[in-house]
């Protein structure tokens, strides 16, 4: 199943690039970059790690929390 | 590039993944559910439905009913297994009735109906109702004189309830609505059969009473016409009450016209009280032998005391009965004191069933005379 | 190349994006039976917030958003702006995507695979986002009168149903609740509304920002209000607060003489329409927002590959109905509080001080 997801996202990032009119290093590379990203929320999507989703800003919530109990949910 | 032919395609796709084709359903396989209910045994819950059977084709089409019956441990594995029996999937959407057995309801109904609350497949506009001296599965394998089908049967005649004015209709949402308000009882009409000929007939005739999620107690037909006044619902009803005229008594039939219930409660010092004010009009189509001229208003007035003291006395009876019988707020006392006292409410929230015991009722029935059919006077036999 | 969009189409845009998906949900649920001040205050509370981004974008005037942007912030910190931006709105997006799907799921196509339905709207988003803000605007001058219309049409049946009383007593429970209530209503759906602030590349007149913010905020804002009122009125607070889609569940109530009935289907459609547009709404923001801040004039080649992102993202951040609930419902989220209100405040004074200054500037030279 991965793979053949992972196979889906090549053949669709294959057919776009083959669409661009012209193909400027930079934009194919941060084309490339973010369609790897989607690849790699698939992969953890699909396979069954259970990945946490980070969440930078829970130290401030909790900061919040502590300060108006009952507030926060 | 022409991009024509992958944009068709992209539609024709995205068109195949809106139909949602996981969850197709065939008519062929699907049972309609024309009414269902829950019995209860020692064992767990029955759920009985009575299902659409057809037969013959085009003009010849002919719809039977079909009363399965099939015990669980909770209402939606229920569901389920009554697909095998049925060997088809059982559709409740269309279901135009839901009926609880007495023992479901003194039991705590609660069971029997959130799975109705929660489940997808599940309408809560459907009437709702309790089976009186009977089960769920006798009343949906009794013989309605018209129509093939009880759940039809039952569902028109709730459909009839001004003009019965004997029950006080509900649909499944409402009786929620009541139950889990604060300060509020929920009540349920009740189905009973009755002997005509060798068949028994279903009924709707009387209201149960709940507390909580458990009934405490009946109201009869005449009772209930009063519960259904006090609920300020429309009322179209005819009845018969012997009434004085001048010497002699008389079966005098009277329809209502106009109704109107105000309640309120009312505060004098820290002592609170109900006030019911009840508006009535009627209607007089026929005082048989009684040979009343209504252009003489003594006599008018006269009937219209007769009607406010009669309807006086039998709300009167109604609310004790309600106050110390059941002991519960069917009338919804609590949620009015909650929403015009709401400082007074604070104070009595918790021991409020204690307080309903004790509440003042003050009860004024106003009456009015406003039609006599299509004539003033009486007929006259003459020489 | 500067999309201009005209006033009229930007402001359907905002109505149906502040609309949106959430109108459906229990919003403001905390306020009880005062849902009502709860909404009266959100709305009068968001307004100034919502003036504030159109005053950001006004101060941008004749230049598109990424030279705007840059003129104001300088080149890094836009970026780094830009890149903060992208990341809410994809992640906004997929919370989207997750209230259509589970939504879907829990009325009517119970076995259908989320991913399906997940993909069916992202590739109708995709297409739209690829297409631009133009079309987009369009799309929603065409869809917008049939969204008026099915909402006045559930409002007016709504009405039919309606307990006035269910509004009594008010402020039982003291002002606290209310104040919850806001606060729910503020940061979803209401300050939601920043993620357009990246949509649009340019406006017309100087002060286009506020005739297409404030008024399409206001339109959608007061037709949530109705809704969500009638529904509650309709319900009762106790089974708004406790049903995951109350103004489904009121309009399924609706029985004009048994003869009109069942009629959630067609509020489904409004929810079908307004959470498709912010969808492809945040696919746009978050896709503009990503080329500005790793550097690019033209956004459209990144699309699809975020828009490919949302789909397991949907799945990834969220994974039961409970938790989409809570996301639509809590009272103060962190990261909706620092992108909807902090960081644009904080934009807002700097941009204040920097085109003081370079007015200034331009002056004495």
């Amino acid at each position: 199943m991965i793979i053949l997801l992972v196979l889906g996202y090549v053949v669709v990032g294959a057919f776009e690039l083959y669409m661009w009119s012209d193909r400027p290093w930079k934009k194919v590379l941060a084309y490339l970059c973010t369609l790897a990203l989607a690849v790699t929320l698939t992969v953890i999507v699909v396979s069954s790690w259970q990945i946490p989703v980070p969440q930078p800003l829970r130290l401030l919530e909790n900061w919040v929390k502590e300060l108006w109990a009952g507030g926060g949910q | 590039m022409n991009l024509r032919v992958p944009k068709i395609i992209a539609i024709l796709f995205l068109s195949l993944l809106l139909t949602g084709c996981w969850d197709y359903k065939e008519i062929e396989f699907l049972d309609f559910v024309m009414g269902f209910g829950v019995d209860e045994t020692d064992d767990g819950l029955v759920l009985v439905s009575e299902m659409v059977v057809s037969t013959g084709t085009g003009q010849e089409a002919q719809l039977e009913p079909l009363v399965l019956s099939t015990m669980s441990r909770s209402f939606a594995t229920a569901t389920r297994a009554l697909d095998n029996p049925a060997g088809m999937e059982a559709f409740y959407p269309h279901a135009q009735v839901f009926l609880v057995s007495e023992e479901v309801a003194t039991s705590g109904v609660l069971p029997a109906i959130e799975y109705l609350v929660r489940g997808r497949d599940m309408r809560t506009t459907v009437p709702f109702l309790v089976t009186k001296d009977c089960t769920v599965e006798e009343v949906f394998n009794s013989k309605p004189p018209f129509l093939t089908s009880v759940s039809e049967h039952l569902a028109n005649t709730t459909r009839l309830q001004s003009g019965l004015s004997i029950f006080y209709a509900q649909q499944i949402w409402e009786f929620v609505k009541d139950m889990i308000a604060i300060g509020l009882s929920g009540t349920l009409p009740t189905v009973q059969l009755v002997h005509k000929g060798k068949d028994m007939v279903p009924i709707v005739k009387g209201t149960a009473v709940f507390k909580l999620d458990r009934m405490v107690g009946w109201l009869d037909g005449e009772e209930s016409q009063i519960f259904c006044l006090l609920k300020g619902l429309p009322q179209s009803g005819r009845f018969v009450m012997e009434t004085q005229i001048e010497e002699e008594r008389y079966a005098i039939t009277y329809e209502f016209v106009n109704n109107a219930t105000k309640i309120s409660p009312k505060m004098d010092g820290d002592q609170l009280s109900m006030e019911i004010e009840v508006e009535l009009e009627f209607d007089v189509p026929e005082i048989g032998a009684a040979g009343i001229d209504f252009h003489d208003s003594a006599i008018v007035r006269s009937m219209e005391e007769q009607l406010a003291h009669y309807f006086n006395r039998r709300v009167r009876e109604l609310i004790t009965r309600i106050q110390g019988e059941f002991n519960s707020d069917i009338l919804g006392f609590g949620q009015l004191v909650r929403r015009k006292e709401p400082k007074l409410w604070r104070r009595h929230a918790d021991d409020w069933d204690t307080h309903l015991r004790q509440l003042r009722v003050n009860t004024e029935v106003r009456t009015k005379i406003v039609l006599t059919g299509v004539r003033a006077y009486p007929l006259i036999p003459r020489r | 190349m500067r999309e201009l969009v005209p006033d009229l189409q930007s402001m359907a845009l905002v109505v149906i994006f502040t609309l949106g998906d959430s109108f459906i949900m229990a919003l403001g649920s905390r306020a009880g039976n005062d849902i009502w001040l709860a909404f009266l205050l959100a709305i009068v509370l968001a307004v100034p917030v919502i003036a504030l981004y159109a005053r950001m974008r006004s101060l941008m005037h004749g230049e598109s958003l990424q030279e705007g942007l840059a003129t104001i912030y300088g080149k890094w910190p836009s970026r780094a702006i830009a890149l903060a931006y992208s990341f809410y709105a994809w992640r906004l997006g997929s919370y989207v995507l997750i209230d259509l799907t589970s939504f879907i799921e829990s009325i009517s196509l119970p076995t259908t695979p989320r991913a399906a339905v997940a993909t069916a709207y992202t590739l109708l988003a995709l297409w739209a986002a690829k297409e631009g803000v133009e079309v987009l605007a369009r799309w929603s001058v065409v869809m917008i009168r049939g969204v008026y219309f099915i909402l006045f049409v559930a409002f007016a049946m709504l009405v039919t149903e309606v307990d006035l009383a269910e509004f009594l007593p008010v402020l039982y429970d003291g002002f606290q609740p209310i104040l919850l209530g806001t606060l729910q209503l503020l940061d979803v759906p209401f300050l939601e509304t920043v993620v357009l602030f990246w949509v649009f590349d340019a406006f017309v007149k100087p002060d286009s920002p506020y005739k297409v913010f404030l008024p399409g905020f206001a339109i959608a804002s007061v037709f949530m209000c109705l809704i969500a009122s009638a529904s509650l009125a309709v319900l009762g607070a106790e089974q708004y607060a406790t049903n995951y889609f109350p103004v489904f569940v009121a309009t399924s109530r609706i029985d004009v003489a048994a003869f009109l009935t069942r009629l959630e289907s067609v509020v489904s459609i409004s929810f079908g329409i307004g959470g498709f547009l912010k969808v492809a709404v945040c696919l746009l923001a978050a896709s503009k927002a990503l080329a500005i801040g790793l550097g690019f004039t033209d956004y459209r080649f990144l699309v699809t590959p975020v828009a490919l992102s949302m789909i397991p993202a949907a799945q990834w951040l969220i994974t039961d109905m409970m938790e989409a609930e809570r996301i639509a419902t809590k009272v103060v989220g962190s990261s909706e509080v620092f992108f909807q209100f902090v960081l644009p405040l904080i934009l807002w004074i700097t941009a204040e001080i920097r085109v003081a200054k370079g007015k200034k500037n331009s002056a004495s030279t």
